[in-house]
């Protein structure tokens, strides 16, 4: 994972591939996702709601900015955002 | 290696007890599992938790029952390992007894969720996984990677839910003792998606406890218990390969692992095995740890749905209702299922027996997959 050299910058630091997807109990929806670096993280899933299925394989670029933790509390972390170029959907189907 | 026998086992209720300490749960265990049998001096102790630390402040909790108990000259050992702790406090009770280093051990699991302090629940769960995320959001991306868009897995997490929590109508120790209906289960709410309330278990307090004595003590110096007839197996443990976040999903591979020792060393496969009690503290657990036992991930899944894994199947899945039903004492919840299948294989289970049972196997994970734990339980007619 690339170092992160302002916590306040909003910074494209990796691209990866979102293999799993859920809504926490406070309403969240955070990724699981497979960097190209290999890395696996979790991490808050920024897309507008409602999120559905289809974000299983779409790829995602990682940015580092304010977000709600999973207990609502604003912090800075992690945040997976989809690439609009690049997502392919599913292709996890039966 | 010498052969071990279990001559007790003891199971508390498990529920919400705020008025009761951990204290007494684990006596109270251990006490079932004693029976009229007086403990020698010199019995180890093992005592599994993930959370007491965190609710008493204190460190060691085996001291404290081994002085509660009266055993002056026991070696007294707290075991970690998150949710597997108890089972992993049964493998070393095992290794004592069976190595020659003593003729008598104890295995204990204990937790005590209500004493937990509300603010700080969040945090000692999170501990429980290493992973900077919730249990829930951890199990939710697990379920959602194995389910992807297939409706038979979705619907297997209902099928499971259902099952345990039928099957826990008759465990008198259960904290759920009424089946779910339809309409609860569709109602019930999110935990992490796809999971809801339903596929979760509740955290509860509760103790487990199992005696473990050399079968030559068993034989000739032992109060005859009921449950004497049942020996070891197999206990064995296994780390994740993984490091980092894939440590915390690695529950069918960690599994795999611990699987393959324990049919080596009980010299049995899974076809010979007659029940199981696996980890469902999430039902997305249940069919990931019948993968890593050797079901294969399709085939756990198809013989959910098809009624294989029922109670009256040939191969029935935590017919005590498993921690869906029981629910989750945490760091006693691997060791309450050990108590379950040794109940099954001595034929004491009573309502819930499974028909010619012979041989049960207990698997347990922590961190998500971080360890994972089984035992396998024979018995044995002599």
């Amino acid at each position: 994972m690339a170092e992160i050299r302002t916590p306040t910058s909003t910074q494209v630091l990796v691209s990866g591939v979102v293999r799993a997807w859920t809504r926490d109990p406070h309403g969240v929806a955070a990724a699981l996702v497979e960097c190209d670096d290999g890395e696996l993280g979790i991490y808050p899933l920024d897309v507008p709601a409602p999120v559905d299925d289809s974000v299983f394989q779409t790829r995602v670029l990682l940015e580092f900015r304010r977000v709600r933790d999973s207990r609502g509390e604003l912090t800075y972390g992690w945040v997976a955002r989809l690439h609009q170029d690049q997502g392919s959907g599913p292709v996890n189907s039966c | 290696m010498r052969e071990v026998r279990i001559a007790g086992v003891g199971l508390t209720p498990h529920g919400h007890f705020p008025e009761v300490s951990w204290l007494m749960l684990a006596k109270s265990a251990v006490g079932d599992a004693q029976q009229s049998s007086t403990l020698p001096d010199d019995c180890q102790i093992y005592l599994g938790s993930a959370l007491l630390p965190l609710v008493s402040g204190e460190q060691f909790f085996a001291a404290t029952l081994a002085a509660e108990l009266g055993l002056r000259s026991a070696q007294a050992v707290d075991v970690g390992g998150g949710e597997a702790a108890g089972m992993i406090a049964l493998r070393q009770a095992w290794l004592d007894v069976a190595s020659g280093a003593c003729d008598c051990a104890l295995a204990v699991g204990v937790d005590h969720w209500s004493s937990l302090h509300a603010e700080i629940r969040s945090a000692a769960l999170a501990s429980l996984i290493s992973v900077d995320a919730s249990r829930d959001v951890v199990a939710g991306l697990t379920a959602s990677e194995f389910v992807g868009q297939c409706d038979d897995r979705r619907q297997a997490l209902d099928t499971i839910a259902r099952k345990n929590r039928s099957n826990a109508v008759h465990n008198a120790k259960a904290f759920h003792r009424t089946s779910l209906d339809p309409g609860t289960l569709d109602s019930a709410p999110g935990v992490a998606a796809p999971l809801t309330t339903a596929h979760a278990a509740d955290l509860v307090d509760g103790a487990a406890a199992v005696l473990l004595v050399a079968d030559s003590v068993a034989q000739s110096d032992w109060p005859v218990q009921t449950v004497q007839t049942v020996r070891i197996g197999a206990v064995t443990t296994a780390c994740s390969e993984q490091q980092g976040v894939r440590r915390a999903f690695s529950a069918a591979g960690t599994t795999r692992k611990a699987t393959e020792l324990a049919y080596a060393q009980a010299d049995c496969r899974l076809d010979s095995i007659d029940v199981f009690e696996v980890y469902d503290a999430y039902a997305i657990y249940e069919l990931l740890s019948l993968a890593g036992l050797g079901w294969g991930e399709t085939h756990a899944v198809d013989a959910t749905l098809s009624g294989a894994t029922d109670f009256e199947s040939a191969s029935p899945v935590n017919p005590s209702g498993g921690l869906l039903g029981l629910g989750h004492a945490l760091g006693a919840g691997g060791l309450a299922q050990v108590v379950s299948v040794a109940e099954q294989v001595a034929g004491q289970a009573g309502v819930m027996q499974v028909q010619d049972c012979r041989r049960g196997l207990a698997q347990t994970i922590g961190g998500g997959g971080a360890v994972a734990a089984i035992a396998i339980l024979e018995r044995c007619d002599g």
